[in-house]
């Protein structure tokens, strides 16, 4: 489980979070969304161990966790196999292996061989955030870590790449977290939802029990319709005024 | 696949030498023009600068000092780029170790290469060892500074990455620095290989009585032009040697993605 204990940060005098309580539920997808600059970034970075909270303490007990970041973080360096396999290669498995188990996962995620043998500047972003998906999938982990993974994705981009990403979080039966600011794209993906102010505290919060298969665009739509008639998810994310 | 690949890569070679060749074809012509203008002996032309460079290997006078001098600037060559490069890797690391020895190599960078010379021969005397110590001492700063400032370029996103995946130190130097780094370094090991010739000849013409330098001081007294402008051409064609057959290779040996990236772009 992964239990964020009163977090609060700073950067500087600037505050981002302010008294995170939270449980995720293992076996869940936690979305967490809000306007930019509220902190959900850091919370996650929080969450994976690269940040030390200002004050309270995350509990994650989880075996293994991977994140995906919001530019998809290849090395340019290397072909796209070489970056699938670098977690693989950070926990010390033998080369042949490796790339054994990268190339299994980047069929899975529809990259060819050909695709596997090009460097990150040679694939388009749709490509590299793959390479990045299977980066983390590669590791085997049981927590995954989602950074606005496909933002700067266009839409259909986008929406093949969240059915190829569910399709995996079911098929691994992983626990998530996944941080957007697209409220569609966290009611189709998500199984709870926290919308954080712009002052970094959790101000709404919504479970979706609806199977994910059945959200089809009509109940997508509704259910953020009926978010964003929330007087404090409005304000979250600024929209009394123009309503 | 990889016979394609490399037919098109030495294809590209060739075609990047074919758009050189203007340029390089517009020089000799200024070099003859001036030449007819100024007369042979002030500056001799091209054809007369290579056949008294020819003559000279012919009559073995040419090979053994152009030895000699390649041996010196690349000796201090690469063990100052070695050393700069490792030490500016590891001063990157960390902020205070390359703020203190920032200044340190500013004042070596700023001290002019004839006064190294000068100061070389009070220390060392006639003889080798004060080209080789000239080349040392000038070209370690190019390297150094290259390396800390590549260092401290580094994504941090990336660093994050690495880091999310626990890698271990020696990894992420070289799966993340080191390859960063390169692109820092090859521009300054370009530059410091030509720095390495201009002053090993230099000091050679002052400090020793071997090498084109000295070569170069006799021509000079002799006063055969023809001679000194074959030297000159020697020198120049031992630094183009070196580059293109040395670190250009190598540079495609160690940067493969760069190239990739950019035929990737024009297809």
């Amino acid at each position: 489980m992964l239990v964020f204990k009163n977090i609060s940060h700073q950067f500087g005098l600037e505050r981002v979070l302010n008294d995170i309580n939270y449980r995720v539920i293992e076996g869940s997808v936690t979305g967490i969304v809000g306007p930019s600059g509220c902190g959900k970034s850091t919370l996650l970075a929080i969450a994976a161990g690269l940040l030390e909270p200002s004050e309270g303490s995350v509990t994650n007990t989880f075996q293994r966790t991977a994140m995906v970041f919001q530019e998809d973080c290849t090395l340019a360096w290397m072909n796209a196999l070489d970056n699938i396999s670098f977690g693989l290669k950070a926990q010390g498995m033998a080369r042949a292996l490796r790339y054994e188990k990268a190339l299994a996962i980047g069929k899975s995620l529809q990259l060819s061989e050909d695709d596997l043998n090009k460097y990150p500047g040679q694939l388009s972003g749709g490509m590299r955030q793959r390479v990045a998906l299977g980066r983390a999938l590669a590791v085997i982990p049981d927590l995954l870590l989602l950074d606005e993974p496909f933002s700067a994705l266009d839409v259909g981009l986008k929406r093949e790449l969240q059915d190829l990403l569910l399709g995996q979080i079911q098929l691994r039966k992983l626990t998530a977290i996944f941080i957007t600011h697209d409220l569609l794209e966290a009611v189709k993906i998500c199984d709870q939802i926290l919308v954080l102010s712009s002052g970094g505290e959790i101000v709404h919060q919504i479970a979706i029990s609806e199977p994910k298969s059945a959200r089809n665009e009509q109940y997508i739509y509704h259910k953020v319709a009926a978010m964003l008639s929330d007087a404090q998810v409005q304000q979250a994310f600024s929209l009394k005024a123009s309503c | 696949m990889i016979i394609q690949n490399s037919i098109r890569a030495s294809f590209c070679y060739l075609s990047s030498i074919w758009g050189a060749l203007p340029g390089l074809f517009l020089f000799l012509a200024l070099w003859e023009f001036g030449s007819s203008v100024y007369g042979s002996f002030i500056l001799p032309a091209p054809l007369e600068t290579f056949t008294a460079l020819a003559q000279m290997i012919e009559q073995g006078r040419a090979l053994s000092p152009m030895l000699v001098t390649a041996t010196r600037a690349l000796s201090g060559f690469v063990f100052a780029v070695s050393l700069g490069s490792l030490l500016g890797l590891l001063a990157g690391l960390s902020v205070t170790f390359s703020k203190l020895l920032r200044p340190v190599v500013t004042v070596l960078l700023g001290v002019p290469p004839i006064a190294w010379i000068v100061l070389a021969l009070i220390w060392f005397g006639m003889g080798g060892a004060t080209p080789i110590f000239t080349v040392l001492v000038t070209t370690f700063p190019i390297a150094f500074i290259a390396a800390v400032e590549g260092m401290r370029t580094v994504d941090q996103r990336l660093l994050d990455m690495a880091n999310s995946f626990n890698a271990s130190f020696s990894l992420k130097i070289k799966d993340l620095y080191f390859p960063h780094l390169l692109s820092y370094l090859f521009p300054a090991w370009v530059t410091a290989l030509g720095m390495a010739w201009k002053v090993t000849v230099m000091a050679e013409l002052l400090a020793t009585s071997d090498g084109i330098g000295a070569s170069l001081a006799i021509a000079r007294v002799n006063l055969e032009t023809d001679e000194a402008m074959g030297w000159v051409v020697a020198v120049v064609l031992l630094l183009l040697a070196v580059e293109y057959l040395i670190l250009e290779p190598l540079k495609r040996k160690l940067e493969p993605w760069r190239k990739s990236v950019k035929s990737n772009h024009i297809a």
